[in-house]
């Protein structure tokens, strides 16, 4: 087993982001490749102030090699984190979600949207999404799911009282080809945040007078510096001067 | 009463006589002489560099009062410096541009004593505890670079601590443990943290007073070409002519840093993000940036070593021999030492060369 601890802050809340995966299945690089995507998912998808579920999924160019999953513990409770699912294929398991305790709002979210009875992938996200972490870690669900046999022990670590559980997804990426694409459901409060976000990187501090009182004792005294300077400078030249003039009397 | 304070001064004077014995280092200085030549005006970049050493020890005392070395803090602390604490701005710019000439003005006075070859016999140790100088400098800037812990340092010290991989069997250990763990993270500023307050300031105070004290035992050297013709420049003494003149250069500079550390002051960018994808553009301290542009000429894949990794073993190659130069220049007036100083000249220009190419693109 190897454990990540990173910390980072997004829309101005702190997290620590602390990762259990399994290395015997996931060589180092690919965990750091891994890692890479998953932030992004992550950066991408949170959205506190949102109640809209996000979809996001691989394209159908990018190969699942193995599963991992991320325990996010934020410093203070995330509001409402709705994430879905989705199975491209019925054979695959194709997405990331946030384990919260908000599933019932996603659920009804999800029911709201959705008049068409539940196909068997959502039957089963349902089961996962609203159950709690002891019984994930037993496996049961997944394996029992049959389209879903070859990912066993996914789940690894124990979600916190305040705590989400990040499931991610080990990709196969063919070059210079975006993984990701958006499936919708991207409500305002997310484009929001996503600009708030990006304002918040652009943030840069450019120091300076922090009042007309500081800008002119500051000016005041560049002055007197400089005066003090051509002072001294004068004084010295006269002391050179005069050295010169006992080095020459020999004296 | 004039007689009595004249007394008071006498006996004053003999009290710290006899515990410090000043007056033979007053003598000492007396006698010790300086070459007066067109050459002397690179004798003063040596007093110089300690002029801002000194300036960057107290400045960076007091920015340590405020600063918290942690990845949660870090970043934080070094805002508050900037927006809360009175002239804080001032003082870290002050702390920044002094870096910024202290590196300058030693790699101007490793290129005269370079082109001059005041490197040669018997001064051979001072040109290499001048490299070590040279080394530690650019080891301060490195280190302090992360210190903030915004983007660009981020993003600039994973390049930088990636570089020593290429190093043949203890490169990874050395990236290892600068970083403290295989990437950047929290143990790579507490280390940097560490190196830049305690171990570099140990390890430079050392090295300089070696450096000093060979300077003082050997004496400042005369110019090449004088020397060659048999011809003796002049001298004068150390104290106090030559330290009135030192001191015209300090006041200048000192006038010229306070100037320019509150016209332009340093910024600082938004707090690292470990994960987060490399800032595209970044560029390193313009110390670095003839390294940076080198790199970038290499091709990805040369024979059976990748480009960036043979650009880094040809820089370390030059390195050591920029180290022993004095003993590979063993004949400054012959044709060797003539083909040396042109091979000097052309890795200059090219250094300055590859620094603009790389301000400007």
């Amino acid at each position: 087993m190897k454990s990540i601890d990173k910390k980072f802050k997004i829309q101005g809340k702190r997290f620590t982001l602390t990762g259990i995966f399994s290395s015997k299945r996931i060589p180092a690089l690919s965990g750091r490749i891994m890692i890479d995507i998953c932030f992004f998912l992550f950066i991408f998808a949170l959205t506190p102030s949102s109640s809209s579920p996000f979809i996001a999924c691989p394209k159908s160019s990018a190969e699942i090699e193995s599963l991992f999953s991320l325990q996010v513990r934020p410093a203070e409770p995330v509001t409402i984190q709705t994430f879905w699912i989705k199975f491209h294929e019925r054979d695959k398991f194709n997405g990331f979600f946030f384990e919260t305790e908000s599933n019932e709002r996603m659920e009804k979210d999800r029911v709201l949207r959705s008049s068409d009875p539940p196909e068997d992938w959502q039957r089963f996200m349902e089961k996962v999404m609203l159950l709690d972490q002891a019984k994930i870690n037993q496996d049961k669900i997944i394996n029992d799911y049959l389209s879903l046999s070859k990912f066993p022990e996914v789940f690894e670590s124990e979600v916190e009282e305040i705590g989400c559980l990040y499931l991610a997804l080990n990709l196969n990426l063919k070059e210079k080809d975006n993984a990701f694409e958006s499936m919708g459901f991207l409500g305002e409060d997310q484009e929001k945040g996503k600009k708030e976000e990006a304002e918040g990187k652009e943030e840069v501090i450019r120091p300076g007078f922090r009042n007309i009182k500081e800008k002119i004792s500051i000016y005041a005294f560049l002055v007197w510096l400089w005066l003090v300077i051509g002072v001294l400078l004068y004084i010295l030249n006269e002391q050179i001067k005069e050295a010169e003039r006992r080095r020459r009397l020999g004296l | 009463m004039i007689k009595d304070q004249k007394d008071l001064k006498e006996k004053r004077g003999k009290w710290w006589e006899e515990r410090l014995g000043w007056q033979a280092i007053i003598t000492f200085l007396r006698q010790k002489k300086v070459p007066r030549s067109e050459h002397t005006i690179w004798l003063y970049t040596g007093s110089l560099i300690l002029l801002f050493l000194a300036i960057q020890v107290i400045t960076g005392i007091v920015l340590a009062l405020y600063y918290k070395p942690t990845v949660a803090e870090a970043n934080e602390s070094v805002r508050r410096i900037m927006t809360e604490v009175p002239l804080g701005w001032i003082i870290r710019s002050l702390h920044f541009w002094s870096a910024t000439g202290m590196i300058a003005t030693v790699f101007v006075h490793m290129i005269s004593i370079w082109l001059l070859k005041s490197y040669r016999r018997p001064r051979e140790l001072t040109w290499m505890t001048g490299v070590l100088l040279l080394i530690l400098t650019l080891g301060f800037g490195f280190t302090g670079y992360l210190l903030p812990w915004d983007e660009l340092s981020l993003a600039a010290t994973k390049v930088g601590t990636d570089i020593p991989r290429v190093i043949p069997f203890m490169g990874s250990w050395i990236s290892k443990f600068l970083r403290g763990g295989d990437d950047v993270g929290p143990d790579t500023l507490t280390r940097f943290y560490l190196f830049h307050i305690c171990v570099l300031p140990l390890l430079i105070f050392l090295v300089i007073g070696f450096h000093i004290f060979l300077i003082q035992k050997l004496g400042i050297s005369q110019p090449l070409k004088y020397e060659l013709k048999g011809i003796k420049v002049p001298e004068i003494p150390f104290w106090p002519d030559f330290v009135l003149m030192e001191s015209r250069v300090w006041l200048i500079a000192v006038g010229l840093l306070i100037t320019v550390a509150i016209f332009l002051p340093r910024g600082l960018g938004p707090q690292a993000d470990m994960m987060a994808p490399t800032p595209t553009g970044i560029k390193p301290e313009w110390y670095f940036l003839f390294l940076f542009q080198t790199l970038k000429l290499f091709p990805a894949q040369i024979l059976f070593i990748s480009g960036e990794s043979l650009a880094i073993l040809i820089v370390l190659f030059f390195l050591v021999l920029f180290f022993f130069l004095p003993l590979i220049d063993n004949q400054p007036g012959g044709n060797k030492g003539r083909i040396i100083t042109f091979i000097s000249l052309v890795i200059i220009i090219y250094a300055v060369a590859m620094t603009i190419w790389s301000l400007v693109e």
